[in-house]
């Protein structure tokens, strides 16, 4: 493709803070190789009418007031309803399956066993965010007849679907299942014995996870790193498995409206996966699939595909002829599909006098279940400036619910071991911990971090660090401390992402893009962006979003990409649109193309000023219709969104209570689109870490193999009365480099480094004790303190 | 959930002859509607009880307070006689779960409820408590088990009303059939004989009640002393007892006159310390004292694999209880 050399600042937006006016830092110009048919660049002096300001979002208010649809509240006429039937076995033969008596019962209207091996998989492995896993196992799959071994308790046996849930339910538990029990393993450290029972048959439960090598991989030699170190720090932390508990759970509302048309409702973060899925199972084209997720209720990382959920109700349509809703109870979310895998980490740091790092060694073992990814991230290879790093991975099976990809994948386990690692360190070197992090500073270009290490440290008042260790000596039982620790994410936001912008002879302003809203606020911020270039307010943009029809497409949203990777293509869409409309609308004005523009609502430059509407009309009966795709990312190089966040926290050690007091955090998303949704990214994203950090685990019975707590009253999340003072602090970090809208996400790395920052925290309250095991309850603290007497 | 036939009594005679073996009682249901969506319960027949009228009364006379089943939680916590004379019973109320549940559940209920065991609340779980023929928490998952009254099961009875209800004397009346089964039998007894622990009673309940019994009152007399009830959750937000303490102190001239202390979250049944209290008469009202109190409160623990922390954080409760009833205007140490 043809591309120009363009100009373009880049630099460090501060906002106006404490009375000082916004600023601009780190300016440098750069020339960027822009393909053909961008639109103009925007840089670090540009500013935006519309776009990055704090306008609440469109959807706001039919949210709040409950007219929002969610795939829940799908209810077409002739709904039947079914439910998912489950192993209450974490490792069995199934010897029979008998769905007879459940298909005598009233109001039932179909059974399914969905005990043959392969599809079933291979959907479970694509929602839980591996593709590449589903696509092995379709490459495998025997299409037998033989049944799937149970491998963990909640394991999908059938479906019913019946007139009313209640009918379904009492079907469901008609069907009459033997078992033959297997040698089953739940526990982590059992599963690693050498006779430990195998989960996946024939195969070791240890599988080493590939370790990436190169200037953000692995490199370097840590032996030698740490042979040159001046002190060196031995230590280990561990993270329990978390469940995601997205409020709206997972599954969908399925009908056949033609026999070779499925159109779906599904609670996803991946339309056009989950049509993919669909497509795959049923053996028709994708384009005969149509997936719509108007409104949803959450994900992190466990709901790409269609799932065997996804698959059992488009079944069941089929068998029914009739409109199916298949939505899991809160148990099934919580045992089958996806959670964030536990960790076990041993470290060693290197580190010479003045605190430069030598080497960071980690060594990590984690359970996805019967899944696979269960890596911690990369924080030892991206946070510092480091010359030796090695981070040896592995996946340890065991006969638990798989994992799956869970905001941030594997970095807030990373993190929290890694940044208390830092802390450690600092300890023995008698550096202060922000000290020992700058001194290993990685700078890079249009990198904000070291500016937000400043501001953080100045908003929360880290220089009371040492005042607070010393009155703490003579306090009573309640401890105060301070901890702080950094985050990092890679920009993998790209191409493929396209959108549609039209313009309708009334002056309505459409915009459709292929995405779904999975929360972060995609609707406000096609309708900002399209706004921008016409000149109009959002609220005058009319957004299509979540539906495979159109046949705009758009990314699954994970990685925190859908930000990145459609909205360019919506400047790219309504920019384009604005320049045909302006070329339309011109002659018969009499003017010239170049000399009109659109502003507040009007069409100026021409002899008289229009509003938007009337400048329309002039088009008479045609529309205006603009199409683009994203363009490659300038530089094809990863660049990081960053942030620092500091904790104040008080320990009660009669008592373990940690309570946080207040979370400092200061991020970067690129420009940002909006800076409301983004301060909503960053609150949720530490109230999430928080939760992580204080309450949440997933408790095993090792003994009989099932989960205890897979509901919200055994689940803790953290409520009202668990939230501290926020103070949240959003820099633009304009990196010419990447997009037209230099813009970059913001969903993932905010939940990063809020554990570890809790945790450091902790260790200074508790005189350097850290607390090695998330959750940080009241019993581990007073364990940890009662094991220090001793 | 099972199928069920719903009964609506008109009257208390009717609502126990109802009952049976086969019968379950349905209050506000927050419990029970949960142990029948759990399989756990499986009634023939729920016998509504809110049908009965006059069971939701809070009255105040000359021999205390006297509070109807039925009356909801939220309205302990908000009354404001309550709040004043016996703080305790608003404490106890305004610590139960969320607001939704404040409003719904009932005072027998609440006193009434079954136990939050993970394991007792599996339907794949067949434990002693069901019938069954193995304790699970024994070997397995017990950090919010009891350290006191186990054996040979170990739950945690959960009830926060039943320890403010304890220290402040409380007494329950209970409806029954008559002789030969008919008819109505009334009798009334002291809270700290209602319950029953494993050892005493595994299946069926954790109070004395016969399957066919009803609470319809609770009695307390006016307070001797200042009280008190001290919850330590593990969420703030909204949680069980991890570690409860009530207090009922009477103090005069810097020394404690007369006490009662009770644990909430630690025990099988709303654990009266009668010991505790002895430790704290007479005694002048000092550091020393406290410690005493707070040492014998948890004599007898027998901690499990995962609990032994509560050892600790009992004592906590109980030494912040008793600064708390002692020094109700103060709020300069720190709580829960
Ligand atoms: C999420 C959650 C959190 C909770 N948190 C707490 C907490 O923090 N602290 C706490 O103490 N409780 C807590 N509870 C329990 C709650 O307080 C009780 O479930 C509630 O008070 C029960 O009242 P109810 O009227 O709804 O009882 P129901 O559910 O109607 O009945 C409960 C049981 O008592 C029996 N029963 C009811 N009334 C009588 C009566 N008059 N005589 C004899 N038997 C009777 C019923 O047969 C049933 O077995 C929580 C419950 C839930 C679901
Ligand atoms: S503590 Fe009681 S309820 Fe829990 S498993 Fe043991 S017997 Fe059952």
């Amino acid at each position: 493709m043809l591309k120009k050399k363009v100009r373009a600042t880049g630099g460090i937006i501060i906002p106006p803070l404490n009375g000082q006016p916004q600023k601009i830092a780190d300016a440098e110009t750069i020339e960027v190789p822009v393909p053909a048919g961008e639109p103009p660049l925007w840089d670090v002096y540009t500013r935006p009418q519309v776009v990055g300001q704090p306008i609440p979002r469109i959807d706001g208010p039919i949210k709040v007031t409950g007219r929002a649809r969610y795939t829940y509240d799908q209810l077409p006429a002739g709904l039947l309803h079914a439910v998912l039937v489950r192993s209450a076995h974490p490792h069995a033969r199934l010897l029979s399956v008998d769905i007879a008596p459940a298909q005598k019962m009233p109001g039932v209207r179909a059974v399914i066993r969905l005990d043959s091996p392969d599809l079933m998989r291979a959907s479970a492995a694509s929602a839980a965010g591996n593709p590449e896993q589903a696509a092995a196992i379709r490459q495998a799959a025997s299409h037998s007849q033989k049944s799937k071994t149970m491998l963990f308790v909640g394991d999908e046996i059938a479906a019913v679907a019946a007139d009313t849930l209640e009918q379904a339910e009492d079907a469901a538990r008609a069907i009459r299942i033997e078992y033959e029990s297997l040698p089953f393993v739940t526990d982590v450290a059992a599963a690693r014995q050498p006779d430990a029972p195998r989960v996946h048959a024939g195969q070791d439960n240890i599988r080493p996870l590939p370790s990436p090598h190169g200037p953000d991989g692995d490199r370097g030699d840590v032996h030698e790193g740490l042979a040159q170190a001046d002190a060196v720090i031995e230590t280990r932390y561990e993270t329990n498995v978390a469940m995601q508990n997205a409020l709206e759970p997972h599954g969908s509302v399925a009908w056949w409206d033609a026999p070779n048309h499925l159109t779906v409702w599904a609670s996803t973060q991946g339309i056009f996966g989950f049509r993919g899925d669909l497509a795959h199972f049923f053996q028709m084209p994708a384009s005969q699939v149509r997936v719509i997720t108007d409104y949803l209720g959450g994900g992190f990382g466990a709901k790409f595909g269609a799932g065997i959920y996804g698959i059992a109700a488009a079944w069941l349509a089929r068998e029914t002829r009739a409109p199916v809703k298949l939505m899991l109870d809160r148990k099934a979310e919580n045992l089958a599909v996806g959670n964030r895998p536990s960790s076990h980490q041993q470290l060693r740091l290197g580190a010479k006098k003045d605190g430069t790092l030598t080497a960071i060694e980690v060594v990590n073992f984690g359970t996805p279940g019967i899944g696979h990814g269960a890596g911690a991230g990369a924080a030892s290879r991206r946070f510092y400036l480091c010359p030796n790093v090695s981070q040896r991975d592995h996946d340890v099976a065991t006969n638990l619910g798989p994992a799956a990809a869970f905001r941030a994948p594997g970095w807030p386990q990373g993190a929290f071991a890694l940044e208390q690692a830092m802390d450690e360190l600092a300890d023995k070197l008698q550096l202060d911990p922000l000290e020992l992090r700058q001194k290993n500073y990685w700078d890079k270009p249009f990198k904000a971090l070291r500016i937000q290490y400043e501001i953080g440290a100045a908003r929360f008042g880290w220089r009371r660090r040492a005042q607070i260790a010393a009155s703490n000596r003579n306090s009573g039982p309640v401890k105060r401390g301070l901890g702080m620790a950094t985050s990092c994410w890679p920009t993998f936001g790209r191409p493929p992402a396209q959108a549609r912008v039209v313009v309708h002879s009334d002056g309505a302003v459409e915009v459709t893009v292929g995405c779904q809203d999975i929360g972060g606020g995609m609707r406000m911020i096609a309708a900002q962006v399209t706004a921008e270039e016409f000149g109009l307010r959002p609220h005058q943009v009319r957004v299509h979003i979540g539906d495979t029809q159109p046949g705009i497409y758009g990314p699954a949203s994970g990685g925190s990409v859908t930000t990145t990777s459609v909205a360019p293509a919506i400047r790219a869409a309504a920019y384009d649109a604005r320049q045909k409309l302006l070329a339309a609308i011109a002659p018969r004005l009499g003017a010239a193309p170049e000399s009109l523009r659109l502003r507040g609502g009007k069409l100026l430059g021409a002899p008289r000023a229009l509003s938007f509407a009337s400048a329309c009309r002039l088009l008479r009966h045609a529309t205006i219709s603009a199409e683009a795709d994203r363009a490659q990312n300038y530089e094809p190089h990863l660049t990081e969104m960053h942030g620092a966040q500091f904790a104040e926290v008080e320990v009660d050690t009669e008592t373990g209570r940690i309570r946080v007091v207040k979370i400092t955090a200061v991020h970067d998303c690129g420009r940002s689109m909006n800076r409301l949704l983004v301060e909503s990214q960053v609150n949720g994203g530490i109230i999430m870490g928080l939760s992580y950090a204080l309450l949440e685990g997933r408790v095993v019975d090792h003994p009989t193999g099932h989960v205890m707590n897979s509901n919200l009253d055994f689940y803790k999340l953290a409520g009202t009365r668990e939230i501290p003072e926020l103070d949240v602090v959003i820099l633009d970090a304009i990196d010419p480099r990447g997009n037209n809208l230099d813009v970059k996400g913001i969903g993932e790395p905010v939940i990063v480094p809020t554990a570890a920052a809790i945790g450091n925290a902790v260790a200074h309250a508790l005189g350097g004790l850290h607390i090695r095991e998330l959750p940080m309850t009241p019993d581990r603290v007073l364990n940890a303190l009662a094991a220090v007497r001793a | 959930m099972n199928r069920f036939e719903w009964m609506e009594p008109a009257s208390l005679e009717s609502a126990v002859h109802g009952l049976g073996p086969r019968a379950r009682l349905l209050a506000g249901g927050v419990d029970l509607l949960g142990e029948m969506k759990d399989h756990i319960a499986l009634p023939e027949r729920v016998v509504n009880l809110k049908s009965v009228s006059g069971l939701d009364a809070i009255e105040i006379g000359d021999h205390g307070l006297r509070l109807g089943a039925l009356v909801t939680l939220d309205r302990l916590a908000a009354h404001p006689q309550i709040r004043h004379r016996w703080r305790a019973i608003a404490e106890a109320a305004s610590s139960v779960g969320t607001p939704q549940i404040r409003n719904q559940g009932t005072l027998g209920g609440n006193l009434c409820q079954r136990p939050r065991c993970w394991y007792f609340r599996s339907e794949e779980h067949k434990c002693l408590k069901k019938g069954g023929d193995i304790c699970f928490a024994v070997a397995g998952e017990n950090k919010y088990h009891a350290i006191l009254g186990g054996g040979p099961a170990f739950y945690a009875h959960p009830s926060d009303l039943a320890p403010a209800l304890l220290v402040l004397n409380a007494q329950v009346r209970i409806a029954g059939p008559g002789p030969r089964g008919r008819g109505l039998r009334l009798r009334t007894l002291p809270l700290a004989e209602f319950y029953r622990t494993p050892a005493q009673r595994l299946v069926g309940g954790e109070t004395l009640l016969s399957d066919q019994e009803i609470v319809t009152e609770i009695l307390v007399p006016e307070p001797f002393g200042d009280s008190t009830y001290l919850k330590f959750r593990e969420r703030l937000s909204h949680d069980w007892a991890m570690a409860a303490c009530a207090a009922q102190i009477q103090i005069s001239a810097g020394h404690i006159k007369r006490a009662q202390l009770a644990l909430g979250g630690v025990a099988t049944i709303p654990w009266p310390v009668p010991a505790a209290a002895r430790a704290l008469a007479g005694q002048p009202l000092n550091q020393a004292t406290i410690e005493a109190a707070a040492h014998v409160a948890v004599a007898g623990a027998q901690p499990l694999r995962q609990n032994w922390y509560k050892i600790q954080l009992t004592q906590t409760m109980v030494r912040r209880a008793i600064r708390q009833a002692a020094f109700p205007e103060k709020a300069d140490f720190v709580s829960a």
